[in-house]
Order: C-alpha cells, then structure tokens, then sequence
C-alpha cells in the first residue's frame, strides 16, 4: 500500500466480503495511479496522496427540498446527493416506471456495477468499497419525467463516494440529468448504465464542482442489441476534473453517441477519457469533444476506440478540438484506434489551434468590438455541439452553464 | 471478395516469399559472445580507436546496465538474452583496400544477387555506395568525387580516427547516450555505420547511399550514421536493407543522427526489406532503431522517408527536434506487414523554434495475422509561435485477422500554434472499387488503382533510385496484377 495514503476507517466493507471487499483489496494495493500509468500521463494525481478519505456517513443537516429543478428551470424528478449521502427525499414520489433500491445490500448489482466500472481506473474500485450512498434505479418503459442527480454538499473536508447503477429494461427509455455542483474534497462518483435490448438513454452531464474541488468521476456504459445511448458532458469546475468513460457494445446495431466540451480558466485541469469498446458487430459511435482553455488551465482528451477482431461493419468516429485562449494555456490529446477488423469504417480527427485570425478580423472589421466578437466565436465553436443533443430539454440545461463560464470570462 | 484475396495473395507475394534469403559464405572474424566491457574494449581495440571513444563507450555501457527494455510499444517481443550476441564479427580482410578488385570476389557477388553492381553503377547510377557488409566498411566508391566537393562521407570508425574533432562535437549531440535502452546499447557497442560532413553552401553531387547487409548468423547489427549538414547545404540520403533467410532472430539497434544547420536539408529515404519470419513468425530480424533529427539553424529542413516492409519486429520512430525559427520537420512512411510481422512506428515532432513546420504522412497497411501500429507525438513548446503541424495516418486492412492501431499523442502549449491531426482505418472501399468498374476499369485494375493511391503520397517522396526498390517491395500487389 503507498505509505501516504490515508484510508478510511473500512472495516465494515471487509466485513461485507463479495464484490466491495474485491474492489477494496485492489484499491488498497494500487491506490492512486502514479505519473508512470500511461491512462494518467497527463493528468497527475500527485496532490491527491494525502488527501484523506472520509466518506460522510449520514446527512449533515435537515433534508432540503429539491430546489434544482425550479432553478434550472425543467420538470424534472431529482435525488438529491449530499457530500455524497442520498438525501432520502427524492426517494418518494418517483415518476412512472422508475423503481429505486439500495445498491449496498444487492450483491448483484454491485457485482454488475464493478463490471461496468472503468477498468484500471481508481475510483471504480474506491467508490465501490466505500460507496456512503449507494443506488440502483431501475427503469421500465417510457418514462416521461426527466430524472436529475443532484450532487451538492460543502464539507471540505469530505469525499463523496456516491456509486449509482441505472438499469433500463429492454425497450425503456429515460432521461437523466447529472448536476455536480458541491464543493466537497474529492468528488468521486461511479456510475453505471446496464442499458438492455432497444432502450435508450439519452443523458447529460453537468460538472460545475467548486473551484477547490476534485472531481474524479468513473462512468461505465454496456449497451446491448439496438440499444442507444446519447450522452452529453460539459465539465467546467473543480480545480481537476476527470470525466472517464468506458462503454461497451454487446448486442449489435447499439449506437453511442458520446460528446463533451470542457472549459478551463485560472491553473483549472480538465480531462475527458472515454474508452469505447465495439466487441461486437454493426454497432456506431461517435464522439465530439470541444474545449476551450483560457489563463494556465491545461485540457487533456484521451479516447480509444477499440474494435474486436469480430465487430466487422463498425462505424467509429472521434473528433476533437481545443482552442487555447492564453498563452500559458495547454492541450494534450490522444485518440487512439486500435482495430482488429477489417470491414470498419473509422475515424478521428483532432485539432488544436487559437481563434481563427480572419473571422476575428472580419468580425471587428464589422463594427463589432474585439471582445465581443472573441467571444462569439467561442461561443459559435461550443454551441453547434450542443445543438447535436436531440433531446430539447436536456440542452437547454447545459447552454446556460456554457454562457455563464463565458461571461465569467469576460468579467475578470 | 475476388479481389480482395487476389490482394492478399499479392501483398503475400510481396513479403511472404523472401528473396534476398541466402547466405555467403565468409569466413568472419567474431569477438566472443556476450557483453561485458571486455566486450566494448575489444570492439574499440579493433576499430583501433581513440581513448575518449572507448570512455564514451563504457559511459553508455554503464548506463544501459541501469535501463529496461521498453515495454510501452504495441508489440510482442520474445526476452532477448543480451549475452548470447555475438557483438563483433568482420568479414576477414586484412590490409585495406584500395579498390574493388580487391574486394573478395564472393562479397561482390552477394552484391550482385542483391541487385548492388558495385563495379558497374558508379556513374551509370550516379550514386556512391558504402556497402556495410555485416559490421565492417569494405568498399568505398566515389570517395573522390566527393571530395572535390569537400563532403565528406566514410564509415564512422574512420571518421573517428580522421575527423574526431567533428565527431566528438555532434555524436551524441542529437541522441544522447542515455536516450534510451537500445540507443544505449547502441551507443556502448556499435561497430559500423555511415558519416556524412556536406560543408557550408555545397549541395552534395550525388545521392548518398548505404547498403546495410546482416550476414553472420547472431551477429547484432549495430550501425551509428551521423550525418552533418552545414549552413546552406544539402545532402540526400538512401539507406536500403536485405538480409538472408534465419531461422534465429536477429538484433538490429541502430541509431542514426542528423544535424542540419542554417539553411541546410537533409533528406533521409529509408526501404527496409530485412527478412521477416516466416509465415509462422519464425525468425526473422528485430529492427529497434533510433532515429532523430536535429534542425538546428534557422531554415532548416529534415525530410524522413520511409518504406517498412520487412523485420518480425519493428520498434522505430524517425523523428524532427525543429529549434531553428521557420525551420521544417517531414515525416513519409509506408509500413507494410504481413503474416505474424509486427510493426510500432512513427514519428516525433519536437516544434520549438518560432514558425516551424511540420507535415506527417503514414500509410499502414495489414495483412495476414500481422499487427501494425502507427505512433506518434506533436509537441508545440511555448516558444513555438505559429508552429504548425499537419497530420494524416491512414491505415488500410487486408484480410479479418490483422490489426491496424493509431495512437497519436498531441501537446500543444502555443495558442499561435495550429495542429490538425486526422486518422483513418479501413479496408478498401467497396464505394470506391464499385465507382471504378462501372467505369469499365477491371477489378484488378481497380483494386490497384485504389491501394495504389492510398501509398502516393509516400512513394512520390522516395528518391528516383529507390522508386524502383520500393516498387518491387509493395508495388508487385500494387502495379502488378492486381496493384
């Protein structure tokens, strides 16, 4: 075990043996992933080995009402996770379709969420071991109220450790909100989406933690025959953030669509990992990423597209692009194929330059001042990936995130 | 598809069925197996070397005692037992030699079969040849006309006794000793290799060539090439490689250094044939080189061109340092691989110096069960303003059970600095095959056609002299029967 890692008290997980004390037994021999790994190259994990690990057991105050929804403006059902604990609230009154149940007590699920769980990625091993608010929600048929996760909490001293398995039946389909706004320690959520044949989950994510928060979040996707997924990431706060996604194709005609934008300013480090693993034959992904990186905030977009020696007809596509706003600005970028059919078709592109000199130029030579014709084009450079989300209500959810971070801009 | 096995037989044909695969018998002249600095002593004893050469020697011995084999690469490779090398093996030749009737009639002939007619292409092929046969220069050609030019080009242990003052300035300079495990290696043992001085404003007359040749059986081939282009000169380089047929697998560390000054161009053409196992992926030669350029004055322009068909194992990533303002790094590849070939190849581009460029071109092509992996870094330091950089890696899969990977590795820390960078993997389109006979063009035709396009950009950078060499390497599955 690395010496400087501070554990928490966990002998109620050992206790629990099966699946959690497997994920602790790993964490406790790998802990925090070194310079050395080549997935974390970019992304140093070094502050985080005295970071001590407290997971809050219960609620800190009163359960607060949901008050989310109204502020963002969706009807939309929302759970509430404080400094990681489930806010027992918005247990109740769930919409139609939508069952919910303790994720700590079902071995099974567990044991499916440590298989959806990214690979060789820490908090899929932390979080499961020492999960303090653990779910599984299930869905079946149509639901029509969006469902939001809502992690908030201010205890700094805290790491949250929420550990949520959302399975859709065959043929359901849901909307889901993912809000990050606390400003806890460590904000470490392991997530996964066991999506079964014909459903679809159409998905957004919100990372807009506090400025000194670390927000390391695991994502694990399986996707079986015709099922869908359309996710969406936008990552702005934390003072690191890593959104790591990993899915897996294991029915054909499964369709991912996976896009994000980061956005980074003051010494902020924003990363985007995602790993898509086409194991099977005839499925598509397609993955835009945007970032934008003002001040000293470096930005890092590693994705690997993996197709099977079978998974013939796969159709993989990557594009990133990063504009680098200041001259202490960094990007870094790795998409990788690696390909092991022939009959494929894919893809990546990747890009990383300032703002287009010409269409400045010919902006101001409009009339148009130089800072508002700068941010225009920043904006123009985001918005048309968030104009890919076919879901209305979920975009509206994520342009006022972008259009505040811009205007944040503008004011300092 | 009709075509498409047509295709695999072709690309079979063109890498499968090893021609260069035969043996000339000489007798060779071996220090004993193993590595010790008993080892080194030797290898620097006998090419009757200077003591600081020995020193640098032990100084990279030392240093590769410390190091581990790299293991991040997309390959396979077997435990390579270091002490079962026989490290030094020259043809025996005694006294040297003043011409080619000298020469031992059997090594002229071994040029003859590999199609290098020593006594007949000097001016026909206008291309002076430093034929390294195993690890020893044993005939230099055109040594006189370069000379008028003042260029000067030997084998590097010459250059060490003749020209130290050059060589202990720039050797090492570009790839230090440390730099790596097999550059390490390299650095403690090497026996042979080119080095190449074009002074100030001379444009080298001639293409300059090398003609590497691994004869012994467990001999590690260890060449060093350090080639220097002074201000406002330039030099074109072809280096090409064909070995016989082993069974046992061969080592190859070679390092090759380049340091083009204000003004100067290199251009560095590389067809690497060497013998790749067989279908089963016995044998066969591992090619783990270290090449890295420097464009150290303002200007100044290094061009890597390389077509890899051969070696079980390639570990090789020719790369650009830019430090000089609008200086200019190129990166051609063509790399080739069939039955159980494995290849990890790429380039690095280093931007550092203000307005430099750089442009990458990689073709992939898999066949058989081989795997083939492009990789490759970009890097734009804050000085680097308006550095620019454009990448294209296009991989092409011929058959179900091959792999074709892509891992290119992008640092941009300059907002002027521009990177685009764009990958393709696929296998030969049936869009585009079907466009092609409904215009009434022939399936084969078609198919050629196709894959022909997809090499293009590479092979039109190949030097004409090479054109032909790479032509027979990948162009019998291109521009025969069916390319």
């Amino acid at each position: 075990m690395p010496g400087s890692m501070m554990q928490p008290d966990l002998s109620g997980v050992t206790a629990t043996g099966g699946t959690r004390a497997a994920a602790l037994a790993r964490w406790q021999d790998n802990g925090w992933p070194g310079p050395r790994v080549e997935a974390w190259r970019y992304t140093s994990l070094a502050k985080l080995s005295d970071l001590e690990i407290a997971p809050v057991a219960s609620l800190a105050g009163s359960a607060s009402g949901p008050g989310m929804a109204a502020a963002t403006g969706i009807a939309a059902h929302v759970i509430r996770f404080e400094n990681g604990v489930v806010d027992p609230a918005g247990l109740t009154g769930l919409p139609g379709g939508v069952t919910i149940g303790d994720l700590g007590s079902d071995e099974a699920a567990t044991a499916r969420l440590a298989e959806l769980a990214p690979k060789g990625h820490p908090v899929s091993d932390l979080s499961l071991a020492v999960m303090n608010g653990g779910l599984v929600i299930d869905v079946e048929g149509t639901v029509e109220t969006p469902l939001m996760l809502l992690f908030e909490g201010d205890d700094r001293a805290a790491s949250a450790h929420p550990a949520i398995l959302v399975r859709l039946a065959a043929g359901a389909k849901l909307q889901l909100a993912e809000w990050h706004q606390s400003s806890v320690g460590l904000s470490a959520p392991l997530i996964g989406h066991d999506i079964g044949a014909g459903a679809r989950l159409e998905q957004v994510k919100v990372q807009a933690e506090g400025a000194e928060t670390t927000h390391l979040a695991a994502t694990g996707v399986a996707l079986a025959a015709g099922a869908s997924i359309h996710g969406f990431s936008l990552s702005t706060g934390g003072s690191l953030a890593r959104l790591e996604t990993h899915v897996t194709m294991q029915g054909e005609e499964a369709d991912c669509q996976l896009s994000a934008i980061y956005m980074g300013r003051g010494s902020q480090h924003q990363d985007i990992t995602t790993f898509m693993d086409h194991a099977v034959a005839n499925c598509t992904s397609n993955q835009i990423i945007r970032g934008v990186l003002d001040d000293t905030a470096r930005g890092v977009y590693q994705g690997k597209v993996h197709v099977a020696p079978d998974a013939q007809k796969t159709d993989g596509q990557q594009m990133s692009r990063a504009l680098l706003l200041s001259r202490k600005a960094e990007a870094d970028a790795k998409p990788e194929l690696e390909i092991y059919a022939d009959d494929v078709i894919c893809a990546h592109g990747a890009t990383v330059g300032e703002l287009d000199a010409t269409q400045l130029f010919y902006l101001t030579s409009r009339g148009i001042p130089y800072e508002i014709a700068r941010s225009m084009l920043i904006e123009a450079f985001l918005i048309d990936t968030i104009e890919t989300i076919e879901n209305e209500t979920l975009a509206g959810l994520l342009r006022p995130v972008a259009e505040a971070w811009l205007a944040g801009g503008e004011a300092s | 598809m009709a075509a498409t096995t047509e295709t695999i037989e072709q690309v079979e044909q063109a890498t499968g069925k090893y021609k260069y695969g035969f043996v000339t018998d000489i007798e060779s002249e071996k220090a004993p197996k193993g590595l010790d600095e008993d080892t080194i002593r030797f290898i620097s004893a006998k090419k009757e070397e200077p003591e600081w050469m020995l020193e640098w020697r032990l100084k990279a011995f030392r240093r590769w005692q410390t190091m581990t084999a790299p293991d991040w690469a997309k390959l396979d490779i077997p435990p390579i037992d270091y002490q079962d090398i026989y490290y030094y093996s020259a043809p025996k030749q005694a006294e040297k030699l003043k011409s080619l009737d000298e020469v031992d009639p059997e090594l002229l002939a071994t040029y003859e079969k590999l199609g290098i007619p020593l006594n007949e292409q000097k001016m026909l092929a206008n291309v002076a040849v430093d034929a390294v046969f195993d690890s020893v220069s044993v005939a230099t050609t055109f040594r006189e006309e370069l000379s008028k030019a003042g260029v000067i080009f030997c084998p590097i242990s010459e250059a060490i006794r003749d020209y130290p003052e050059l060589v202990q300035r720039y050797m090492g300079s570009v790839i230090p000793v440390g730099d790596n495990y097999f550059a390490a290696l390299n650095s403690a043992v090497f026996t042979d290799g080119s080095f190449v001085y074009i002074p100030k404003g001379v444009r080298c007359p001639m293409e300059l060539s090398t003609y590497f040749r691994i004869n012994e059986q467990n001999t590690g081939q260890f060449e060093r090439t350090l080639i220097i282009a002074d201000d406002e000169s330039y030099v074109s380089y072809l280096e090409g490689c064909t070995a016989p047929q082993r069974d046992e697998n061969q080592l190859h560390a070679a390092v090759v250094e380049l340091v083009a000054l204000t003004d100067a161009e290199i251009k560095y053409s590389t067809v690497q044939n060497w013998y790749p196992g067989d279908e089963n992926g016995k044998g066969g030669i591992y090619n783990f080189v270290t090449k890295r350029g420097v464009c150290r004055g303002d200007r100044s322009k290094i061009s890597w061109t390389q077509v890899e068909t051969g070696s079980a194992i390639t570990w090789k990533y020719p790369s650009c340092v830019l430090r000089g303002k609008d200086s200019v790094g190129e990166f051609y590849s063509v790399a080739l691989t069939n039955n159980m070939q494995q290849a990890d190849t790429g380039t690095k581009m280093i931007h550092i110096g203000e307005g430099s460029r750089s442009t990458i071109i990689s073709k992939g092509i898999s066949a058989g069960r081989s795997q083939n992996c492009y990789r490759g870094l970009v890097h734009m330091q804050p000085s680097a303003e308006n550095g620019r950089n454009f990448t294209q890696c296009d991989s092409l899969l011929i058959g179900d059970k091959c792999g074709a990977h892509t891992v290119p590795y992008i640092v941009s820390r300059n907002p002027s600095a521009k990177i685009e960078h764009e990958a393709t993997t696929s296998r030969i389109s049936e869009d585009q095959l079907f466009y092609c006979l409904q215009r009434g063009i022939g399936e084969e035709d078609a198919v050629s056609l196709i894959v022909n396009g997809f090499c293009k950009e590479v092979m039109k950078e190949l030097p004409m002299e090479f054109a032909v060499e790479a032509q027979k390497l990948i162009g019998i599955s291109l521009e025969g029967s069916v390319g």
